[in-house]
């Protein structure tokens, strides 16, 4: 961000420029704008500028765009003459040029730093949020704001040995800046010195030690270009930023660094007096040869997928400073201007081009290509679940995938646990958003409990999303598994329409839907008891694919997840389900089963254990013959006349032949032939 | 003789409004219908036979009118026993709040409907992790180390510098591309993390889909009508669509994308902050660079990419104000969309 003046920007155009017509040129050239303020007969606006385009973070380089447009230019910087000679200058400088791209300093004499700032000035960076502080202060920020380039001042009597040195600090040690703030400066950071002390935090702040005042008589004026990634470092660190530091960190104009040291000490003096010593101290080891670039008319277009003529080309890119040279039927070579730090290859100017050409004129143009769609199975999985889960009756959500930080402990699974995470960020919003979820439980709770805090209750949610381990088997040391969770409580059928009971979400319900999805897919699963702590006793279950875990179920243990905001609302039981989408493929089903004589119902009501699984059970009624099609629990059931540990179970048996319609007796011996089994297997008895 | 036809036509015509409406059930309408329409239009007609023809004409008209009335009366007093019949039976207005489609999530709804539109038009689905390492949340997308671009994503690190959470998922594409050979064609949606406290218009998390096309002679031009055609087939036909230069550091050149304010049809609105656009796409060139670091050669390739925040977009299509309640998953919201 950037504040300008309108004021300000009016100094470099004859004619009174109109708000309105240069902003809407700059934003047809891509450029973007935050809030503006009238301050005392200006406007003050701030430009988003990006990363890319320094030099729109000064008035002369806004003034430049502007005038582009037009294809006109601004003047070039204008000073007095002056002679470089590093060798005598009053101050022996030493750069180390692996810190530091350019170093320009001057000496000015019997400046009179009592004098004020001109009014026009410190309105101008008021406005543009920098404090007043003393004449050659205030010049070199106004200068920075104008020009680009940052500006220190030095008092010449304060240095010590007359001796400066622009290098890596060898050690860590305390400076006071100039505002009177603390600053550790740590080992390696970019720093000026003397023989005694720090003077200066290189591009970022000055220290005390060489302050101008104004009593400060001699100056010493330094313009530089430090290395944008130790300032960058070095003022994260400090947590100081300045309107220097941010734009080093963009990078400066090194080509102009001396010009503007020139003008900006014309300037000090035509205000507070004194006398430029002619001889300049200028390092300047890997002078900045003005770069070309050849540009392709052919690949240009290619790229932009327009036909723009050679010429055109040219004038469009000549517009905006860049001097053109045509070498060939195909190719411009192009001179980079200086301040354009972003054009560094072909394809920039290319960008030039289209710019300047206006994206609002190239012709859309469908593409033609040859790509085959790739099936994405997981994803497509996804789609089928939402399907299913919604048409029954099921509500989505999407949580943060970071839960509170004592998850762990508080769902009592202990390091070792398959669900064990300590996969947290190192830099959370708060200490509720920073484990990286190793399930979803947490989160589908959460909405559930959050839901009845705003009154909508009986409810049933499932939420599609990612489960994170530790696992150095991936290059990002963690393995993501996209997974299911379903969640449901309360009343699943409300009483009312000749039904005189509310229905509530049972244990058999949450088994069901299970049973439903993994049908869906053609999956045979299987569940295996774990004592899950979250869970109610005797309820967690894993669910077992093919051998692996790929999930489990349970009732979800209230007292002990009652710390969970909200959850103390939910009254009735709670029921959870999770598994892995990863290892979900769909097989196909066959239909092998096809009669066209009609088939019987008969009920049976049995007697039985409460550890023998119906399952079981049923599976051994199927099997014992062929002619039997289907085997389903329609009820259990308590009663007292029973022992403790019975129930009974009444089971639905559907027979049909291929060959004949069934007679009684054909039943009847089946029949037989099953409770025969199942009485000395299990013991179980036939109930009337 | 046809002046007495004529008055007894009248007289017929009230006698058969009151007896229709004092009529107890639709049997007795019958009855009516029976009576008038069928047997006294009859012998209407056969009293036409002996007229003269100046009369036949005029004679002609009032009893068809005759007709048309009886039907229509006799028609109303059918509607509403029939109506009354019904009612009495079944309530048609109630219905059991307990018998209802389960609600998907806004976000995925929406999604579904753009990921259909790139679908149709080719584009494959691919994810990728969301747990990255700064190699292709950055260094691959042409943002190496302490590139002040970074500053405008404020990454959450799991172990600082190398692991993070992926702040885009143009990780995903770098992915892909070095897993296949161009032509490639993809989108990869998914959920992608920035550092920002949660408050009425921040969540830390957000979806985005991003897009990309790298082939032959692919060009801006070409970018232009996919991203139009997108934008117009999710969002009408009357929205207009305008390209701005802009800049990522793995496009060259780049544009973002406005779309007119469906709010407010461009007139300027709350939304819109009153400039009757909405910025809803970055997009642009693949960079060189991005191509030539996934091993294509960018001498032969060029491509496209564009990317989308979804959650923003989501509170303009739902006219939802708030975007941190896509996550609080308040579900009497869900439900009326
Ligand atoms: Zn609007």
């Amino acid at each position: 961000m950037f504040k300008f003046s309108l004021n300000w920007l009016r100094d470099y155009f004859e004619e009174k420029i109109k708000y309105d017509e240069i902003m809407n040129k700059l934003k047809l050239q891509g450029f973007e704008f935050g809030g503006k303020k009238e301050i005392d007969g200006d406007i003050i606006t701030e430009i988003e500028v990006k990363a890319n385009r320094p030099d729109m973070l000064y008035h002369m380089g806004i003034a430049r765009e502007i005038k582009a447009f037009d294809g006109e230019k601004i003047p070039e910087i204008t000073h007095e003459k002056c002679t470089v000679n590093s060798e005598d200058f009053p101050v022996k400088i030493s750069v180390n040029k692996e810190v530091c791209k350019r170093y320009c300093a001057l000496k000015i004499n019997g400046v009179d730093l009592k004098k004020a700032t001109p009014e026009y000035m410190t309105k101008r960076l008021n406005a543009l949020g920098i404090n007043s502080v003393n004449a050659a202060v205030d010049i070199g920020n106004y200068v920075m704001l104008d020009m680009g380039q940052p500006i220190h001042a030095y008092d010449f009597d304060k240095i010590a040995g007359k001796k400066l040195f622009i290098d890596k600090s060898e050690k860590d040690s305390k400076v006071t800046t100039f505002i009177g703030e603390e600053a550790e400066v740590k080992k390696g950071d970019i720093v000026i010195f003397d023989d005694e002390s720090i003077k200066c935090v290189a591009g970022i702040i000055g220290t005390q030690g060489a302050a101008v005042t104004e009593n400060t008589k001699d100056i010493i004026l330094e313009a530089a270009v430090f290395d944008e990634i130790p300032v960058r470092l070095t003022s994260r660190r400090l947590k100081i930023s300045t309107p220097s530091s941010f734009r080093f960190e963009r990078g400066v104009n090194v080509s102009s660094t001396r010009d503007v040291l020139l003008k900006c000490a014309e300037m000090i003096t035509k205000i507070c007096g004194g006398k430029i010593e002619t001889n300049i101290f200028d390092f300047y080891p890997e002078k900045k040869e003005e770069k070309s670039i050849c540009l392709s008319v052919k690949k240009a277009n290619d790229l932009i997928g327009e036909e723009i003529d050679k010429d055109l080309m040219i004038k469009l890119l000549e517009k905006y400073d860049f001097k053109c040279t045509a070498q060939d039927s195909d190719t411009i070579k192009v001179k980079i201007p200086s301040y354009r730090l972003d054009v560094k290859l072909e394809v920039d100017l290319i960008e030039e081009v289209a710019r300047i050409y206006g994206y609002d004129n190239i012709k859309p143009e469908l593409p033609t290509i040859k790509t085959s769609y790739t099936k994405n199975e997981v994803w497509d999985n996804m789609d089928i679940i939402r399907e299913v889960f919604t048409g029954l009756g099921f509500n989505e959500t999407i949580n943060y995938s970071f839960i509170p930080n004592n998850t762990m402990n508080v769902f009592g699974i202990e390091n070792g646990d398959r669900l064990y995470s300590d996969l947290v960020l190192q830099n959370p919003i708060a200490g509720a958003y920073s484990l990286m979820r190793p399930m979803m439980t947490h989160s589908l709770l959460s909405s559930l409990a959050y839901n009845y805090s705003v009154n909508n209750n009986n409810l049933a949610f499932f939420e599609i999303g990612r489960v994170y381990f530790k696992d150095n088997s991936f290059d990002t040391g963690v393995k993501e598994t996209d997974t299911l969770g379903f969640i449901m409580s309360g009343v699943r059928i409300p009483k009312g329409f000749g039904q005189d009971k509310d229905i509530k979400y049972s244990y058999y319900d949450l088994l069901s839907y299970l049973n439903v999805i993994m049908n869906r897919f053609g999956q045979n699963f299987e569940l295996r008891q774990n004592d899950y702590k979250f869970c109610e006793e005797g309820s967690g279950y894993d669910i077992i694919l093919s051998g692996k875990v790929v999930g489990f179920i349970g009732e979800l243990n209230k007292s002990k997840l009652s710390s969970i905001q909200n959850v103390k609302l939910i009254k009735d039981q709670i029921f959870y389900g999770e598994f892995y989408l990863d290892t979900l493929t769909e097989k196909v089903k066959k239909i092998k089963f096809e009669s066209k004589y009609p088939s019987v119902n008969r009920l049976y009501n049995l007697l039985q254990r409460k550890d023998v699984p119906a399952g079981e059970i049923a599976d051994v009624i199927k099997s014992s013959s062929e002619i039997i099609r289907n085997v389903a629990v329609k009820d259990i059931y308590f009663d007292k006349t029973f022992k403790e540990n019975e129930y009974a179970v009444l089971y639905e048996v559907k027979y049909c032949s291929k060959d004949s319609t069934l007679t009684a007796e054909q039943i009847e011996d089946i029949e037989n032939s099953f409770l025969k089994k199942l009485n000395e297997k299990w013991g179980i008895s036939f109930k009337k | 003789m046809s002046a007495e036809i004529i008055k007894d036509i009248e007289n017929k015509k009230t006698e058969l409004e009151s007896l229709l409406k004092n009529a107890k059930d639709l049997k007795e309408v019958s009855s009516l219908k029976i009576e008038y329409l069928k047997k006294y239009v009859k012998s209407l007609y056969s009293e036409l036979k002996n007229a003269s023809v100046e009369e036949k004409k005029s004679l002609g008209k009032i009893i068809n009118d005759f007709k048309n009335f009886a039907e229509e009366k006799i028609k109303e007093a059918e509607a509403k026993y029939k109506q009354e019949k019904s009612a009495a039976k079944y309530d048609v207005t109630i219905f059991k709040d307990s018998i209802r489609l389960g609600s998907m999530h806004p976000l995925t709804k929406l999604y579904k409907k753009i990921e259909k539109v790139f679908v149709g038009m080719g584009f494959s689905v691919v994810q990728g992790p969301e747990i990255e390492t700064d190699k292709y949340n950055f260094e691959k997308l042409n943002l190496p180390p302490h590139h002040p671009a970074r500053d405008m994503q404020d990454t959450f690190y799991i172990s600082a510098p190398n692991v993070l959470l992926r702040s885009h998922t143009s990780s995903v594409q770098i992915r892909t591309m070095e897993k296949l050979k161009p032509p490639v064609q993809i989108i990869s949606p998914g959920t992608v993390y920035r550092v920002d406290d949660i408050d009425p218009q921040h969540t830390p998390m957000f979806y985005q889909i991003e897009g990309l096309v790298v082939a032959e002679k692919i060009s801006f031009a070409n970018l232009k009508a996919v991203l139009i055609k997108f934008l117009k087939e999710v969002f009408g036909d009357e929205v207009g669509v305008r390209f701005r230069p802009s800049y990522y550091p793995y496009t060259e050149p780049s544009a973002a994308v406005d779309m007119s304010c469906t709010k407010c049809g461009g007139k300027g609105c709350k939304t819109c902050r009153n400039t009757g656009w909405i910025t809803v796409l970055g997009s642009g060139m693949v960079h060189p660079n991005v191509l030539e670091g996934v091993g294509y050669d960018s001498k032969k390739y060029t491509g496209f990419a564009f990317g989308l925040g979804l959650n923003r977009l989501a509170l303009a299509y739902y006219n939802l104000d708030e975007i941190r309640k896509l996550y609080e998953n308040d579900i009497s919201l869900w439900r009326q969309i």
